[in-house]
Parts: C-alpha cells; structure tokens; sequence
C-alpha cells in the first residue's frame, strides 16, 4: 500500500464523510453535485480519502440486511452488556467471562433479549396460543411463537415448558431448542432447556424427539447426526446436539410438580436438586458438589420460597446452611 | 532487520519447542470442552510465529497467551454471529436460500462491521446500521431512536469516521507487518 495514501489528514476524512453524506440523500441539488465535483476535483487526496469512505461499505452488499443488522444488535449489545467498563479492548476481557458468555449465550441469548414470551425468575405464567394450544411457561423461560400453514413451531430459547397441544391433524406441533425438537403426537408434554441438554418428558398421549446437531459446531467436533426417538407417557430423553439419552422413566407428577408450585424429587442426589431449585431462586445457591453428593433426597419441596425450601434440607440432612451477602445461601455439610 | 530463513527457522523451530505444549496445556485447562484446545494453540503458534521477530519477543508465554485469547475472543463472537445470523435468517424464513457458503462469508463480513463498531456508543452505531444496512431515512431513525434527525446526521458522521479509522489503522498496521 502507497504510504503516503495511508496518512489522509483527519479533517480530509471528515470533509469526505460530510460529501458522502451530502451526495447520498434522497434529494440532492444540481448545485451541490457541482460544488461536491469541484471539492473531489481539487486535490488527489480528496479522491483517495472519498474512495476509502465509499468502500468501507462494500462488504455491506454481501449480507442479508436485516439479519445482518439483528445479529450485530444482538452481539454487540450482549459484549457491551459484559464489559460495563468503557472502551474495554478485546484483550482485556478475562477468559472465564468468555467461556461463559458463549455457554450462555449459544442460541439463546441471541433471541432470549427479544422473545415475546418471557418469565422471570421465579415466575410461573400461562399463555394461551391462537390454535387454542396452551403453553404454561416455568421460572426464567423464553419462547417465542412460529405459526404457519404448515406447523406450529415454539422456538423455546431457555427455560421449561409444558405443552397442552390442541388436536390439528394437518399441522403438527413442534418445540425446539438448541439441542433438538420435540414433536407432539398426542397431547402433553414437558420441554426443558439445560445448558448442555434439552430435556423432553411426556405426560400424556406421544411425543417424538429428535436431536438437532449444532450448526454452530465448529468444524473440527461435527460428525454428530440426528437421531429421533418416540416418547411414552411417564418417559423423559435428554437429547444434545450430540444425541440422545437412553429413556429414563420418570413419573408424570414429578414432571409437572412445578405447575402447582412444587418440586417433587425420588431419590435424587442433593447437588442435582440443588442445581434444580437454582433456577427458581433470585439467591445463589454456593455449594460444593463432591461434598454433597452422597445426600439423595426423595420428597416435595415448595419451589416458592427457596430459602425455606433450603433450610428444611438443611434440618432433614443436618447441612450447615449460612446467608452470605444478601444474596447467597452457602450449603455445607455439618462438620 | 531482515533474518536469513534458515535463522528464523531455526528460532521458529525452538520457539514452537519451548512453548506449543505448554500453551496446549494453558489452552486446555481455560476452554473446557468449548474449543478445541490444539487448534487455538496451533494457530495461536503460527500466528506469532509468521508475524513477529521471534527474538525481539520479551515475554513470549504472556505474548502467546495474549494471541490465543484473541483468537478466541474472534471464534466467540463469529460463532455468536452465525447463530444469531442464521437465526435471523431463519425467522425470515429464507434459510433454504442460504447456503454454508453464504453464511461463512457473512460472518466474516458480519464480523468486519462488529471490529468497524466496537467501541462506539449504542445509539451511534444504531443509527449507522439502521442507515447503512437497512437504508432508512434520517427521519425515520430519529423516531425510532427518539432524537433529532439532525444529531442522526451527525451520529453516522461520527460513527463513520469511527469506522474509518479502525479500517485503515489495519491497513497501516498489516502492510508495516508483511513488509
């Protein structure tokens, strides 16, 4: 590159930026294209400096614009979102965030911040759908609706649902997520997003569900395929971009304890129920799996207040439970 | 200062020796299972190796780590880039039409405009995409940011410059490089 083409004076550059400006609105005066030519025409490095700012937009001509324009809005707001801290440079971003981000942010994020549907945490709500489907929509839950002539999509970005499906024989009923769809045969069923698995579990009737291998894989881990199973009532599958779980058997009542504000656990090893009231708790729950992992807990806590929930755990198992800072609840075991 | 090849392979040779594995390990232990490890580590290696004066390097476990983290700050935000892209896509229903290459190339360049804007105030950038990709009018951004179409003007005029001069820095800087 010529290196005196490189060094444009500044005020050159903004008096292109102010050209490019002028020239490319809806109604531009003959008296201005002249005025424009005579400024272009005055000094070579007016052209250059014109020429740099017109070319900066050429790879705008190769992208979708309003997808292009979304996923920017998305991914900029998302990293301005973690660096609250002005100017941050890339560089000084630590790698633990990162690694967090793209966990958390995958597919999710990118539609979590616009979905029409949304809980918050701790909150349960219902929606009802235009096919006269229900839709009741568990703690921290985002989904947004996708009806056509052809299918009922739910595209559920985070959270847990569960579906009441009313019968149309011409469009089927889809849920999916980032990890695969689920799609209802018959009438009722729970579809719950984790961070590495979707879970899907079947209350009534039949639902098959398939695994959706990620697209956003990077080249080098792909090799996954798709695998599809047929739901039961009372079975659940934990499908990943990778495949799908061996069916578990799971009674229905647990599946959907939350709906009337329980969690109902058989035989379950602390952490995991743990990891479970986690989601509708505003606290975090700080614990140490390994420490905790030899606790199972079968029975039915209320999901609505957790500290309480917390507490009687802390009495039936003899924990040591500690509120730190407002907003952590510290389980350990007795020493 | 221009190095005989056999010198500087020479020193690429060691330098890879004494640094790759433990980057490895470095790279290992941060990510998980989100990237794969070797791969960063390998271009990470090549990156520092074929760009810089191996010898004038003072830290170079500080300076290899430094590259990594770029590199993967870059692999995140094009892979949250493809994802909300596609997605976008999809809900536009258009994502037949788009076919790997599309969506490879869109990235990049998707990534390129995200570089051009880093750095800039919401409203700003806004203002610039809503113009420039999806070719409102002024007035039209003003309603729909809630400002005065004469300061949408002067945002894109900033936003612009903004843009310019983190273009053409890169200019400057990778022609200095490659020499």
């Amino acid at each position: 590159m010529n290196p005196a083409f490189s060094q444009i004076p500044q005020n050159i550059v903004e008096q292109a930026i102010a050209w490019h400006l002028q020239i490319n609105t809806a109604e531009v005066k003959a008296s201005e294209r002249v005025a424009f030519e005579a400024w272009l025409n005055q000094d070579a490095l007016h052209q250059n400096a014109y020429q740099r700012v017109e070319s900066m937009f050429e790879p705008f001509e190769y992208v979708d614009a309003k997808a292009a324009k979304r996923s920017i809005d998305v991914v900029l707001k998302a990293e301005r979102k973690l660096n609250t801290r002005k100017n941050l440079s890339g560089i000084a971003l630590g790698l633990t965030l990162l690694v967090a981000v793209s966990v958390a942010f995958q597919m999710p994020m990118t539609n979590v911040m616009l979905a029409d549907n949304k809980t918050a945490v701790g909150e349960i709500k219902t929606i009802d759908l235009p096919d006269n489907s229900r839709i009741v929509m568990n703690t921290n839950t985002a989904f947004d609706v996708a009806f056509d002539g052809k299918q009922r999509l739910i595209k559920l970005y985070k959270g847990e649902v569960f579906v009441e499906v009313s019968k149309d024989a011409n469009r089927p009923f889809l849920v999916e997520t980032k990890h695969g769809d689920a799609r209802a045969l018959g009438t009722q069923f729970v579809v719950n997003v984790e961070s590495e698995t979707t879970a899907v579990g079947v209350v009534e009737s039949k639902v098959e569900a398939c695994n959706a291998p990620s697209y956003l894989q990077l080249e080098t881990l792909s090799g996954a395929q798709r695998a599809c199973i047929t739901l039961h009532p009372n079975q659940r599958v934990k499908i990943s971009n990778q495949s799908l779980s061996s069916v578990q058997s799971v009674d229905a009542s647990a599946m959907t304890g939350w709906l009337s504000g329980t969690a109902i656990y058989d035989n379950q090893p602390l952490p995991v129920v743990l990891a479970d009231l986690q989601r509708y708790s505003k606290n975090q729950l700080v614990f140490s799996s390994a420490a905790l992992q030899h606790i199972n807990v079968s029975g039915v806590l209320s999901i609505n207040d957790i500290p309480h929930a917390i507490s009687i755990l802390g009495d039936q198992f003899n924990l040591q439970v500690e509120a730190v800072n407002d907003n952590e609840i510290k389980i350990n075991p007795q020493n | 200062m221009q190095q005989t090849p056999s010198l500087h392979q020479r020193l690429a040779s060691d330098f890879y020796q004494a640094h790759h594995a433990w980057l490895n390990g470095w790279l290992r232990k941060k990510l998980s299972c989100v990237f794969d490890a070797s791969d960063v580590a390998q271009d990470a290696m090549i990156k520092v190796i074929y760009h810089q004066d191996i010898a004038t390097i003072q830290e170079p476990r500080a300076y290899l780590t430094t590259t990594a983290t770029r590199l993967i700050i870059d692999l995140v935000r094009k892979r949250n880039l493809e994802a909300a892209y596609v997605d976008a896509l999809r809900y536009q229903q258009e994502a037949l039409a788009a076919s790997p290459d599309h969506i490879r190339e869109a990235v990049e360049t998707l990534n390129q405009i995200v570089k051009m804007l880093e750095g800039l105030p919401e409203k700003v950038y806004r203002a610039f995409l809503m113009n420039k990709l999806e070719g409102l009018a002024y007035i039209e951004i003003a309603e729909q940011l809630g400002v005065s179409s004469s300061m949408i003007k002067q945002y894109i005029a900033r936003a612009m410059l903004h843009c310019y001069q983190v273009v053409y820095a890169d200019d400057v800087e990778s022609s200095k490089i490659s020499r």
